[in-house]
């Protein structure tokens, strides 16, 4: 698995360095991958890069950490009455298409363009997959395991507690895995339509404007789906902790 | 006199369906004594999974009472415990073996207790060694008897189980119905044993009652005249087995179309 990703990116590398190389797109489109790196090698220690990324970074946790706030008590919720599930399996499929980065005008207007617009973003973007996994997985609960934990004297809360969210946990967290990513590539999103001052997005904008910027812009954009994967990986170590039992049943 | 262990008074319960009211149980009378091992029989959708949830507060039915050591229960009452058909369901798969035991004593028993309920309640269903087993790792047989070591656990004065054999194979059912019997002496259980199996019902039991077909009431009431401890082989063929295993399968066939209910 890591051999087949790690090929696969040696593989890219070496596509992308001749494509550059031999001018078949325009240099000024693509430069070669080789000094693409060893920009991005610059960058990890350029401090006023470092400071744009954090600034990402923690716009998209405060907007992530929302998103979870709000849609795991709400997912639980709903998950646990047959008609609350109903209503509101129909009304989220309603609200879910609507596109969050096309609400930064809007919320420029009320978030101002800092970190509670880029946040806010994020939330909008995050918290439908969130709250339906969450939905799903609660009310997939088993019927048996529900009867089975209230055989035991509990309350209708400790069966919540002890037994619907823990079955509900993998499900949970294939809405993590859906989301995390898309976090990111939200916030730098929002920081370039909303006109961010700081962040990645702002940083890549302003880049993207200087003679011979694209290198760094390239630059940036790797490490950027670097930090992505470093986060994909975090997840899947998760899943593998806390959801392995989901996964081995069905084997 | 102390009052039965269970009495089960004009118990009656319909549900509420699309095409309206859907009778089950239609007045069931009947009280188990400590230590006694009844089984109940009768006809599918006859309303024995709906009468053991009413009896272990899963479920309020629409009549009658259910007491259980005297005092009318409103919900799950203490001193009983569950066994349910479906063993994957009803244990947990997150849950290592040993927890599952352990699982309905949190909050409940100390720590140390809980431990040696544990390990005393996987050993008496053999199996000590599968503690830090996942489940899903046993066979269907082990996990129904990691399903009875957790009831055990409990230290239930009274057992209810529903079909809880129904879906091992033949040998297995027949290693879990004297696993049965063993741990019944040991921890002293009352059991009430739902099946639709009349030979498993007689061989286990020292009472059977029989149900008839929904709208349900009791059809019979037929004591077991067999001595413990049984055996698999010999108590079959005794006469009384045979003659009790025909006398409760004559009454369920009464019980049906054509039968008590014309
Ligand atoms: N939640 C429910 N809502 C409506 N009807 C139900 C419900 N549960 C059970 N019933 C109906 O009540 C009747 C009795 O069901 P129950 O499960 O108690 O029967 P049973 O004797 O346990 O059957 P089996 O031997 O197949 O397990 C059936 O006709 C069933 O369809
Ligand atoms: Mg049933």
């Amino acid at each position: 698995m890591l051999r087949r990703g790690a090929t696969g990116v040696l593989g890219t590398l070496l596509v992308w360095e001749v494509v550059a190389r031999f001018d078949l797109l325009p240099r000024d489109a693509l430069p070669p991958a080789s000094s693409t790196i060893a920009r991005a090698a610059e960058l990890v220690v350029d401090t006023t890069f470092l400071g744009n990324v954090g600034a990402t970074l923690w716009a998209s946790l405060v907007g992530y950490l929302l998103a979870l706030v709000v849609a795991l008590p709400l997912g639980m919720l709903l998950g646990l009455s047959d008609r609350l599930y109903l209503v509101s399996s129909t009304v989220i499929e309603l609200l879910r298409p609507l596109p969050p980065v096309g609400l930064v005008p809007l919320l420029v207007l009320v978030a101002g363009q800092g970190l509670e617009m880029k946040a806010a973003v994020v939330a909008l973007g995050c918290v439908w997959p969130l709250l339906i996994n969450t939905i799903h997985g609660v009310h997939a609960t088993d019927s048996t395991a529900r009867a089975t934990a209230r055989s035991f004297g509990w309350s209708r809360r400790q069966v919540a507690i002890r037994v619907v969210w823990p079955s509900a946990i993998p499900s949970v967290l294939t809405g993590v895995r859906i989301t995390v990513s898309v976090a990111l590539i939200l916030c730098v999103g929002a920081e370039f339509i909303g006109g961010s001052t700081a962040g990645l997005g702002s940083w890549l904008l302003q880049q993207s404007m200087l003679p011979g910027g694209i290198e760094s812009v390239c630059a940036g954009v790797v490490i950027a789906g670097s930090l992505g994967l470093l986060i994909n990986g975090a997840v899947s170590a998760l899943e593998t902790r806390f959801a392995a039992w989901a996964r081995r049943e069905e084997a | 006199m102390s009052p039965a262990l269970l009495e089960v008074t004009d118990l009656r319960h319909s549900y509420q369906t699309r095409q309206g009211e859907h009778t089950v149980l239609d007045g069931l009378t009947f009280s188990v004594e400590r230590g006694e091992f009844v089984s109940i029989v009768g006809p599918s959708g006859c309303g024995k999974t709906t009468l053991l949830r009413s009896l272990s507060g899963l479920l309020r039915p629409s009549g009658g009472t259910v007491a259980l050591g005297g005092t009318v229960i409103d919900g799950v009452p203490q001193g009983l415990a569950m066994v349910f058909q479906d063993y994957r369901g009803s244990l947990f798969p997150w849950r290592r073996v040993g927890e599952n035991v352990e699982f309905p004593l949190l909050g409940s028993v100390p720590k140390s207790e809980r431990r040696r309920r544990t390990e005393e309640s996987l050993e008496a269903v053999g199996l000590a060694a599968a503690a830090d087993r996942y489940p899903w790792q046993l066979s269907g047989g082990m996990q129904q008897r990691v399903a009875i070591a957790r009831a055990l656990a409990m230290r239930p004065e009274l057992l209810l189980m529903d079909e809880p054999f129904a879906s091992v194979d033949a040998q297995t059912r027949s290693d879990l119905e004297d696993l049965l019997l063993r741990v019944r002496e040991q921890f002293d259980m009352t059991i009430l044993f739902v099946t639709h199996d009349v030979d498993e019902s007689v061989y286990l039991s020292t009472r059977v009652l029989s149900l008839s077909k929904a709208p349900t009431v009791q059809t019979a009431d037929v004591t077991v005249p067999l001595a413990f401890p049984r055996d698999q082989i010999t108590t079959r063929e005794e006469g009384a087995f045979v003659t009790t295993r025909s006398e409760v399968a004559r009454l369920i066939r009464q019980a049906g179309p054509g039968g008590l209910a014309a």
